[in-house]
C-alpha cells in the first residue's frame, strides 16, 4: 500500500513498546504513528494482542488464580445475603454473640449503666442483641464498627449478630443520634416503625417514639437517605443535606408542623423555615434547621426554641420518668424558649416557673402544672394567642 | 454461544461459586495481563481485575451474556483499566512527558474484538509458531517473554548485542504476525 510505503511499520518500536523497552522519545514517535493512521492502530492493537496471548500460555507467578480466587471471596461476603447464611458457621456466629455483649458491657460504661442500675441488656434467642434505656436515663455505646450510639430515655436498639460483618442495620424504637463511621461498602441502615434511614459516613438525630405522631429525622453532618413506603405501597425516597430535618407524620390527618408557624415575638430568635407537603407520604422537610437544640439531649442539657410546653412535658416524662398533668388545658399551649441543664426535676421546674408562668407541685413521680396568674407580663410575651 | 459458556452463565446467574473458580481459572491470568497493557502496573491490574468479577457476582442477576463470557470479562476489563487511567489522570499529573490525552492509543479501539486469539486451538498454532522460529530467534523471544527479561539481560546473556536482540525480537513478532493474521480478521 502507497500509505505503508510513506509510513512503514514501525516494528521495533512495537517489539520495544510491548517489551517496555521504549525510551520516551520511542514512545511519542511510536503514539505518532499510531495516530498517523487508523490502519497503523489496528495493527498496533493485533500485535499487542499477539503478545498477550502468548503471554496468557506462560506462567506468571505475579497473577495467582488462587489467590485471587480467594480475596474475591472476602470481597462478596459483605455483598450477599445468601453467603452469608451459606458461610457462618455455628461457632461463628456463637463467637460474635458473646463478641457484642461484651463490647457493649465495656464501652457503656458504669456511668450510663451501672449508676443508673436501670439499663438492661437483653441477648434474645440467637441472634438479636437488645439494647434497652428505661425512662430517666441515657446511654452511650460504640458498635463494633466504630459507630457511636447515644441513646435517649425510653428508647431500644436492637441489632443482630451480622452487624459490622455482612451488614449495618439497626432498629430503632424512640430516640438516638448516630455518628456513624464510615465503611463505604456497607451502608448503615436505622429501621424505625415506618421509615429506614440510610447514611455511610455521617451524623444524624432520629426520633422515633412510639407514642409521638411524628418520626423526625435530622442530619447533623454529611447525608442520609430516607425509604418509606407510601399507602398506595411505594418506595418513596427522600435525602437529606446537613441542617435539613425530615418530619415523617404516622396518621396523615396530624399533618402539622409548629416551627412553621411565623413567630414575631420580640426577644425570640426567629428561625427561617420552609415546610413543604411532599406527595405520597406524609413527610415534610425543614430546611435550616437549628441542629443544636435536636440533638442537646444527649449532651444532658436541654435547648428548647417556642417548644410547646405539652410537648416538653413529654421529654420531661421520658427523661425523669414522672407523670406531668395539666391543670388547664390552654397551659399546654404556653411556648418556652431556653436552655435547661440535666438537674434533678425539682431544679428544672423550678427553673421553667421562674422564667414562665406556671406554678408547679410535685408529690413523688406526679408533677401538677398550673398557670401563675400572677405572671401576666410573661404570660402576654410567650403565650402564643394563635395556638 | 457453545455448550461449557452456556454452563458457565447459568452458574454465574445462580451466584454458584463453583462457576466464579472456573472463570477465575480459565481466565484470570488472561485479564490480569490484559489490564497489565493498559495499566502498567501488576498490582492495580490485580485490583481491577477483582472488581469485574465483585460488580459481575452483585450484578449477576442483571447482567447479560450476550457473545461470550471471554468477551465479556475482556471488554469489561478493558473498560475498567481505561477508568482507571481516566481517574489517575485526574488525581496526578501525568509524569510521563507523553500528552495525558494519548494514553488512550496504547489501549484498544473500542470496537477492535479482543480475545479472538486466546481459544486453545489457536494458542496451539501459536505455540507450533513459536517451535518454527530459528532457533537464535526462539531463544530471544522465549527469554523476553517467559522470563521477562529485559533487552540489556538477554544481551549479555546470551553474549550478542542489544541491536541484534531488538532485531530479533522484531522477526519473531513479525512472524507470529503472519502466522496468526487469518485469524484477527
Amino acid at each position: 500500500m502507497h500509505s505503508k510505503e510513506k509510513n512503514p511499520v514501525p516494528d521495533n518500536l512495537i517489539s520495544g513498546y510491548l517489551t517496555g523497552e521504549l525510551t520516551p522519545e520511542e514512545k511519542k514517535e511510536l503514539l505518532n504513528w499510531i495516530r498517523s493512521d487508523p490502519g497503523n492502530k489496528r495493527l498496533f492493537d493485533e500485535y499487542c494482542e499477539i503478545w498477550i496471548t502468548t503471554q496468557a500460555g506462560v506462567k506468571h507467578p505475579e497473577f495467582n488464580f488462587h489467590e485471587g480466587f480467594w480475596k474475591f471471596k472476602q470481597k462478596i461476603k459483605g455483598t450477599d445475603q445468601q453467603e452469608k447464611i451459606r458461610n457462618q458457621s455455628g461457632l461463628f456466629r456463637q463467637f460474635l454473640k458473646y463478641a457484642a455483649i461484651v463490647f457493649i458491657a465495656v464501652s457503656a460504661s458504669g456511668l450510663f449503666f451501672f449508676n443508673k442500675g436501670k439499663n438492661q441488656i437483653k441477648n434474645r434467642g440467637q441472634s438479636i442483641n437488645e439494647l434497652i434505656v428505661p425512662m430517666g436515663s441515657s446511654a452511650s455505646f460504640r458498635l463494633s464498627d466504630g459507630t457511636f450510639v447515644t441513646l435517649n430515655a425510653g428508647s431500644s436498639l436492637k441489632y443482630d449478630n451480622c452487624y459490622g460483618i455482612y451488614d449495618r442495620v439497626v432498629n430503632l424504637e424512640g430516640e438516638a443520634f448516630f455518628d456513624v463511621a464510615k465503611e463505604t461498602d456497607m451502608p448503615f441502615t436505622v429501621k424505625t416503625s415506618h421509615l429506614s434511614v440510610l447514611a455511610l459516613g455521617t451524623t444524624f438525630n432520629v426520633k422515633a417514639y412510639s407514642d409521638d405522631k411524628t418520626i423526625e429525622t435530622t442530619l447533623v453532618e454529611g447525608s442520609v437517605r430516607i425509604e418509606g413506603i407510601s399507602a398506595e405501597g411505594t418506595r418513596q425516597v427522600t435525602v437529606l443535606k446537613p441542617n435539613q430535618k425530615m418530619t415523617f407524620f404516622k396518621e396523615d390527618s396530624t399533618i402539622f408542623d409548629e416551627t412553621a408557624s411565623p413567630e414575631r415575638k420580640p426577644g425570640i430568635n426567629v428561625q427561617q423555615v420552609q415546610v413543604q407537603k411532599l406527595n405520597m407520604i406524609p413527610r415534610a422537610v425543614t430546611e435550616n434547621v437549628n441542629v443544636e437544640p435536636v440533638i442537646s439531649w444527649k449532651e444532658n442539657k436541654w435547648i428548647f426554641e417556642k417548644q410547646s410546653l405539652e410537648k416538653i412535658a413529654v421529654e420531661l416524662e421520658r427523661k425523669f420518668d414522672v407523670r406531668i398533668m395539666f391543670e388547664t388545658e390552654r397551659l399546654k399551649t404556653f411556648r418556652f424558649t431556653g436552655t435547661i441543664l440535666a438537674e434533678p426535676i425539682e431544679q428544672v421546674l423550678e427553673f421553667m416557673s421562674l422564667s414562665a408562668p406556671i406554678n408547679f407541685n410535685l408529690k413523688g413521680k406526679i408533677v401538677t402544672l398550673s398557670e401563675n396568674k400572677n405572671f401576666e407580663e410573661l404570660n402576654k410575651l410567650l403565650y402564643d394567642q394563635q395556638q | 454461544m457453545n455448550h461449557a459458556d452456556q454452563k458457565l452463565i447459568k452458574g454465574i446467574q445462580a451466584g454458584d461459586l463453583e462457576a466464579f473458580e472456573e472463570l477465575y481459572r480459565q481466565y484470570y491470568v488472561y485479564l490480569c495481563l490484559i489490564a497489565r497493557h493498559i495499566v502498567g502496573n501488576p498490582s492495580d491490574s490485580e485490583e481491577i481485575v477483582s472488581d469485574v468479577f465483585v460488580r459481575l457476582w452483585k450484578n449477576r442477576d442483571k447482567t447479560e451474556i450476550f457473545l461470550s463470557v471471554k468477551a465479556y470479562l475482556v471488554k469489561a476489563v478493558h473498560n475498567t483499566s481505561l477508568n482507571y487511567l481516566e481517574q489517575k489522570k485526574i488525581n496526578h499529573t501525568l509524569t510521563d512527558p507523553i500528552d495525558n490525552s494519548d494514553y488512550k492509543l496504547f489501549a484498544w479501539e473500542s470496537d477492535y474484538p479482543l480475545g479472538r486469539l486466546y481459544e486453545q486451538d489457536i494458542q496451539n498454532i501459536m505455540e507450533d509458531s513459536i517451535k518454527e522460529l530459528p532457533d537464535g530467534c526462539r531463544e530471544i523471544f522465549l527469554l523476553s517473554r517467559n522470563d521477562n527479561m529485559k533487552y540489556s539481560e538477554i544481551a549479555s546473556k546470551l553474549g550478542i548485542s542489544i541491536n541484534t536482540v531488538k532485531t530479533q525480537l522484531r522477526i519473531a513478532l513479525s512472524r507470529l504476525r503472519q502466522n496468526l493474521k487469518d485469524y484477527l480478521h
